[in-house]
């Protein structure tokens, strides 16, 4: 008897202090939502105590600014276009890598993982010049290349882990139908890696979404800002109106937090692969 | 017989991997020995000609000064965050395991803000640490050059605190739930559990958060940029801020190149290092 009310107020306590954990993380998200919901006067005059009324005049303020709607498209072109070319190149390599399983492929796959340590600055000024050289600097195409770059090594390791996981016996019996190589992929493998596809989908348009500092190498021209670029120069030049910027920051956050709810599972399922005994 | 090459069925295999591998030559692999050959000269990263200067930039490093911040604070921020991530991550996680009604409302709550830009976590926190702070009657950390790592700390690990809680519930839930009961049925207690029962069968976890983190710890930037621009006093310039002013804002591409390519080889060995001795525990228990 004892023992069951310590556990029931232990777990009062425990679930207590999980809500309070959760309200502080989400505290730094009321101050930005606040603010952009304060007009200017109200702002200044109220700062941190909860907006009275919802103004919405700076989310409009923040659309009219010019390079905002570029800077969606700029984003969004990026990232889709960096998606599907991760996807096919990675999926495509990491088959490979899997099925073949001998010391050249094994060897190419460790220098895939090695580069997940790579400080990018190590590579930053180099690159930077080459892309320079063909004429890549402040284009959207550069950029995707070199996000899609720096981010092959480690989704080449998320799906060569699922792949050694999947049953050959399928892709036998299709070689023993007359399928070649290229159709035992495309049409057997490839839609057996649905779940990882999708993990990769969703954690590589995040990665594109929200990259800053590639793109703040690459595409420093106003127009071809991506959003978290946009963000970064908005606080610069909004310092007197952190109303608009934050609510600026808020709008180019929803992409993000809307696949979040949606894709969370696969979002999961991806960042915690390899920290589980199988 | 069987050992000759079918160089037409290689070609085709290698096909597969080929469009991964360019892109990644282009890259990572191409700039990276360009980046070595930069590091014997004194290039300012304009000048068309290079002009090679022998090991000169190397000799710089080692009686380089101004290094020392940088290295202590990196130090500083890796330390700090490695430990409090995965030790607050490892808390939580247990905490969220026995399920009640909300469990998964407040799991996401605490995973979203990985989902945020750095440029917005950095912009967020400037105002929670201004004004927010201001209300409490305290300072904003990012103002003094004692505690502004710390500031920039805690927005790290405010945001990956919840992929941390992630992975270790992963862990968690793999553990056979007879084994602790056979343990309380045993009278342990739950130290005892915690230590002989729990941590074991963690090991891997261990082996993918602490090296995850003690790379990103290495590898910081975003949030010295945005946040503090290295200030105040150059109290929050890690190795890749310094690294990135010498190449950018300085135009000392030659050494600052010798730089990263050093701090390069000291993140690989020390990366091995620990994934290699956390590797050795995970077989010995």
């Amino acid at each position: 008897m004892i023992k069951t009310r310590k556990n029931r107020i232990l777990n009062i306590v425990r679930i207590t202090m999980l809500g309070l954990f959760a309200v502080i993380c989400l505290a730094p998200f009321y101050v930005a939502v606040c603010y952009a919901f304060k007009s200017k006067t109200d702002f200044a005059r109220t700062k941190l105590a909860p907006p009275t009324s919802l103004y919405l005049g700076n989310f409009v303020d923040a659309l009219h600014v010019r390079n905002f709607f570029d800077s969606v498209r700029n984003s969004a072109l990026v990232a889709v276009c960096m998606v599907i070319i991760i996807v096919f190149f990675c999926s495509a390599g990491a088959y490979i890598i899997a099925r073949k399983n001998n010391r050249p492929y094994n060897a190419v796959f460790y220098v895939f993982q090695l580069v997940i340590l790579i400080p990018f600055q190590t590579v930053m000024f180099p690159l930077y010049k080459e892309l320079s050289n063909i004429g890549a600097l402040n284009t959207l195409w550069g950029l995707c290349l070199a996000q899609a770059g720096v981010n092959v090594g480690y989704y080449v390791f998320l799906y060569t882990g699922f792949i050694k996981g999947v049953p050959i016996s399928l892709e036998e019996a299709a070689r023993i139908d007359g399928c070649n190589r290229y159709q035992t992929f495309l049409h057997i493998v490839f839609p057996l890696l649905k779940p990882i596809t999708m993990t990769v989908i969703v954690l590589s348009f995040l990665a594109s979404w929200n990259d800053f500092i590639i793109s703040m190498i690459i595409c420093q021209k106003l127009e071809r800002r991506t959003l978290p670029l946009m963000q970064f120069y908005f606080f610069g030049e909004y310092s007197a109106n952190v109303s608009v910027a934050f609510a600026a920051s808020l709008l180019a956050m929803m992409p993000a937090v809307i696949i979040y709810f949606c894709a969370q599972k696969y979002i999961v399922a991806g960042m915690t692969a390899g920290a589980v005994k199988s | 017989m069987k050992k000759k090459l079918n160089w037409k069925k290689e070609l085709v295999d290698f096909s597969f991997l080929a469009p991964a591998l360019v892109l990644f030559l282009f890259v990572i692999i191409i700039p990276l020995v360009q980046g070595i050959k930069y590091t014997f000269t004194d290039w300012d990263g304009l000048m068309p000609k290079l002009n090679y200067v022998g090991l000169k930039n190397y000799v710089t490093v080692f009686h380089d000064a101004d290094l020392l911040q940088p290295i202590g604070n990196t130090i500083l921020f890796t330390a700090v965050t490695v430990v409090v991530i995965n030790v607050l991550g490892l808390t939580v996680a247990m905490a969220v395991n026995r399920e009640f009604k909300g469990v998964n409302i407040v799991k996401s709550i605490i995973f979203i803000p990985l989902v945020v830009s750095l440029v917005l976590v950095s912009q967020m926190w400037m105002y929670v640490y201004s004004d927010f702070f201001s209300m409490l009657g305290l300072k904003s950390p990012l103002i003094d050059k004692k505690t502004s790592m710390l500031g920039l700390c805690l927005m790290s690990i405010w945001r990956e605190i919840g992929l941390a809680m992630m992975i270790y519930l992963a862990g968690l839930k793999s553990i056979p739930s007879d084994i602790n009961e056979a343990a309380i049925i045993d009278g342990a207690n739950f130290w005892q559990r915690f230590r002989n029962v729990t941590v074991p069968f963690l090991a891997p976890a261990f082996t993918y958060c602490i090296p995850l983190w003690l790379a990103a710890g290495l590898r910081m930037y975003d949030y010295s940029f945005v946040a503090t621009s290295g200030g105040p006093q150059h109290s929050t310039e890690t190795m890749a801020y310094y690294i990135y002013s010498y190449l950018f804002p300085y135009n000392k591409v030659g050494y600052g190149q010798t730089v990263a390519i050093i701090y390069l080889v000291v993140c690989i060995v020390l990366s091995n290092m620990v994934t290699r001795t956390l590797r050795k525990r995970e077989i010995e228990q």
